[in-house]
């Protein structure tokens, strides 16, 4: 009797972790807890430093998450908000919360930040302001324009979030992304296979993360990276160290034939999908009431650190420029580009920018704000 | 569910338990929902393929037994049809379709068949193998036939060998689910054992030796002549370590519940002969051939030119077993050369001096690595870049990590010496088992590569 009790035991728990590790609420919570700890022995340090040093774990990498405050020291904005601000984004704009945007956007009040897929506690319905200049900035990362605006279903899926209450807003249709054609190609099979087998991955990673993913499991990983790295010159595959050794970069990033990649090229018919897609959003929230609907692709971190690792597609510049694509951007990537030193603007272990990129896309974005405010 | 991930540690514990906890009339149905469950991890509606067959070859057997005369031969083609039905329609379609449409190119004829749009179910061809040993055994009289729909299930499904083998045969394994398994502590210790040993193999060996393999036959151009041979001899570490380890893991995880599976791999590379490398590399798969193929097309109880074209045709078939392309057609095809040119030394020169065996052990390894080229790489051009490559004559050092390398070549030599103590080792002392487990656990974690890579005969 005893060995079953036992036998059950064990097998529960098993089962337990296993039906966990699927459920994205419970991994939801569950992260958020283990990245908000203080334990010494079971926090996790995921946040505390760059998502790409949570990857590879060298040592080297290891930098602090520093505040993005300093770079955004602006004069207080005392001036009467003429413009709602709706933002539609991913973590780049991570830092962006409507207290942050009162002191740094001009003229502007932010309504609200939303992440598809991460952001909690969005209103169901939201309320156009009449009186308002209204503003719909929609922020993409470079690396997914090919998998959300090319492989368009993503799209429908990832931008069907603002439901715009009808009885209070002077707005008509606000199912269209659920009713309208926007999805064009089925994605073939072989997709939805690697999805179903990414499903499982992220099962495999949800179990490591509940076994694994404490503090004190650190200094292991470390010390297994650290001694691939200096043995054998090998970092984790989904790591790709730059040229002088100085910055990391998401591997999907650099892979000539990846998906995420700034290396493989796009043909013409691609641009014109991310375009026309681009166009048909842009359209459709005009539509429902948006005064202003401006893109903002956000370049990778090595379009801008080391664009010479292969020959760059050129993405952001094909789409922002196309003769077809009807609205503003506010174009970082000229920005970026352009200044003198620009692998300032990005963090060495991160995929993302640091203070003084996120400070530098603000003023770009500002100029923009201005231009419509004082229209 | 790949065997080296923590999804699978997980589902191991939980099934291990619940079969000994489970009263063993409920048994078989444990199994047979986790074998599901293990199968469905990867592409759940394939299950539906796997169904169609166990329902017809369930009852393809019940009639075999019944029927007397042509009757029973009519079913056993049913059932063969059936099976190899499924595989052509899931894994040979494309590749006539592509065959048909260069052919019909070439007359400048447009192909309007249309391709499927489908990826092969894992683990296709070693469960239709395993499923048709059933009807021929049956047929044949060997076994008798299976009237518990779910225990015949299990025996296609049992998810230890579900997706890469061992190819079991019915008498060994089907009177087992039958039988009440008593938890054993030797047989636990000894699976457990096993298992780590072929996650060592996997995680440590085959997946650090890909790291190197894979680059060079990515991009043969980017190597010279040293380069090349390295990635030859370490892809044959690799598919053996690969393929081995899965087979250790899969024996490991079935017998410490008691089952006894099929050794798949016996050394393989210390072989003298091609013959004898078939003996023992892939064994589950080449007695089949022997068992269902050989021996019916007349084995070598016929002239020996038939003799020969008996070994070729079965060189041929696995190697197109193995996958839809030409490449693995020429693979078996060099098999077949390679064991038919051995007979006929030893039939025509039969005084030659004999060699030492390092010479013998060394040649059958080199010709088995260069026809694994074949075997690695998915197209003839590619193969024939490889070649290219190897004898490009430059024998600059280019595009591998020294350090890397010599580390491979001492995995290597603990690979060798302890697959030959191992088999001289049954008996584990509590203290030795829990230290060679804490053993496994941190040379695992420390030296091996968690990259999700799957096992290379899971295409098959």
């Amino acid at each position: 009797m005893f060995k079953k009790i036992i036998l059950y035991t064990v097998a529960s728990i098993s089962i337990f972790i296993f039906l966990l590790a699927g459920h994205p609420k419970f991994m939801s919570f569950f992260v958020n807890h283990l990245h908000a700890s203080k334990s010494k022995y079971f926090g996790s340090d995921k946040n505390n430093f760059g998502d790409l040093y949570a990857i590879s774990y060298l040592k080297d990498f290891k930098f602090k998450n520093e505040s993005f405050a300093p770079d955004l020291k602006r004069q207080p904005d005392t001036t009467t908000k003429e413009i709602d601000l709706w933002v539609i984004g991913d973590s780049f704009l991570g830092n962006l919360t409507p207290a942050m945007g009162d002191s740094i956007l001009y003229k502007t009040k932010l309504q609200y930040y939303y992440f598809p897929g991460i952001s909690m506690g969005i209103p169901k319905k939201i309320v156009l302001n009449s009186k308002k200049k209204k503003v719909l900035l929609i922020e993409r990362t470079e690396r997914f324009l090919r998998i959300d605006f090319v492989k368009n279903k993503y799209a429908a899926n990832n931008l069907k979030f603002f439901d715009i209450d009808t009885n209070k807003a002077h707005v008509a249709d606000t199912n269209f992304l659920l009713t309208n054609e926007i999805v064009k190609n089925e994605s073939n099979f072989l997709d939805n296979f690697k999805l179903k087998f990414k499903g499982a991955s992220i099962t495999n990673q949800n179990i490591e993360t509940i076994l694994f993913g404490y503090r004190m499991f650190t200094p292991l990983k470390e010390m297994k990276a650290g001694l691939n790295y200096q043995l054998f010159d090998r970092v984790n595959d989904l790591i790709y160290l730059s040229t002088d050794r100085k910055n990391l970069f998401f591997y999907e990033t650099i892979e000539p034939k990846g998906m995420l990649s700034a290396y493989n090229p796009f043909k013409t018919e691609e641009i014109d999908s991310i375009v026309s897609n681009l166009n048909f959003i842009g359209d459709s929230y005009k539509k429902l009431g948006f005064d202003e609907v401006v893109f903002s692709i956000v370049p990778n971190a090595v379009t801008i650190v080391e664009p010479t690792i292969g020959i760059y597609n050129d993405v952001i510049n094909k789409v922002q420029n196309d003769k077809n694509f009807r609205y503003q951007s506010i174009d970082i990537y000229s920005v970026f580009k352009n200044a003198p030193n620009r692998k300032s603007f990005y963090k060495n272990a991160d995929t993302h920018w640091n203070g003084k990129g996120f400070a530098k896309w603000v003023d770009v974005l500002n100029i923009y704000l201005q231009k419509i405010a004082d229209k | 569910m790949l065997f080296n991930s923590l999804q699978f540690l997980l589902f191991f514990i939980a099934v291990t338990s619940l079969f000994f906890a489970f009263p063993h009339k409920a048994r078989w149905a444990l199994l047979l929902t986790a074998s599901c469950i293990f199968y469905m991890a990867f592409v759940p509606v394939y299950i539906l393929i796997l169904g169609f067959t166990i329902v017809i070859d369930y009852i393809a057997g019940i009639q075999i037994e019944k029927a007397t005369g042509k009757k029973r031969k009519q079913f056993l083609i049913l059932s063969l049809i059936a099976n190899i039905g499924v595989l052509a329609v899931f894994k040979y379609y494309n590749f006539f379709n592509d065959n048909l449409t260069a052919g019909l190119q070439y007359w400048g004829i447009e192909n309007h068949v249309p391709y499927l749009k489908i990826l092969l179910p894992i683990g296709l061809s070693f469960h239709t193998f395993q499923a048709m040993s059933y009807t021929f055994e049956v047929y044949r009289g060997n076994q008798k036939v299976e009237r518990h729909f779910g225990i015949y299930a299990l025996y296609v499904m049992f998810y230890p060998q579900l997706v890469a083998g061992p190819i079991e045969r019915p008498q060994n394994i089907l009177h087992q689910f039958h039988e009440k398994q008593e938890w054993n502590y030797e047989r636990f210790k000894s699976g457990i054992l096993l298992i780590f040993w072929g996650l060592f193999k996997k995680i440590v060996i085959a997946d650090r030796l890909a790291l190197i393999v894979d680059s060079v036959y990515n991009n043969p151009d980017n190597y010279t002549t040293p380069s090349i041979i390295i990635a030859i001899v370490f892809f044959s570490i690799q598919i053996y370590c690969d393929f081995s380890g899965y087979s250790d893991i899969a024996i490991g995880t079935a017998r410490v519940m008691g089952f006894k599976l099929m050794e798949n791999f016996s050394t393989p590379y210390f072989s003298k002969s091609i013959g004898e490398f078939w003996k023992r590399w892939h064994i589950s798969l080449s007695s089949w051939f022997k068992d269902y193929l050989y021996i019916p097309l007349g084995g070598n109880k016929v002239s020996k030119l038939k003799m020969y074209r008996n070994i070729i045709i079965v060189f041929l078939v696995s190697g197109f077993w193995h996958g839809a392309s030409w490449n693995f057609v020429i693979w078996g095809g060099l098999h077949a050369i390679f064991q038919v040119v051995g007979l006929l030394k030893k039939r025509y020169m039969p005084n030659l001096p004999k060699m030492p065996a390092l010479v013998d052990i060394s040649s059958v390894f080199v010709l088995v690595s260069l026809a694994w080229i074949f075997f690695r790489i998915p197209t003839f051009n590619g193969a024939i870049d490889v070649f290219k490559g190897l004898f490009s004559g430059n024998w600059q050092p280019k595009g591998v990590n020294l350090n890397e390398i010599i580390y491979c070549i001492l995995l290597i030599i603990v690979l060798n010496i302890s697959e030959f103590f191992m088999s001289k080792r049954n008996n584990y002392t509590v203290q030795y088992f829990y230290l060679k487990v804490l053993f496994f656990i941190i040379v695992i974690y420390c030296l091996g590569i968690f990259s999700e890579n799957q096992f290379i005969y899971f295409q098959f």
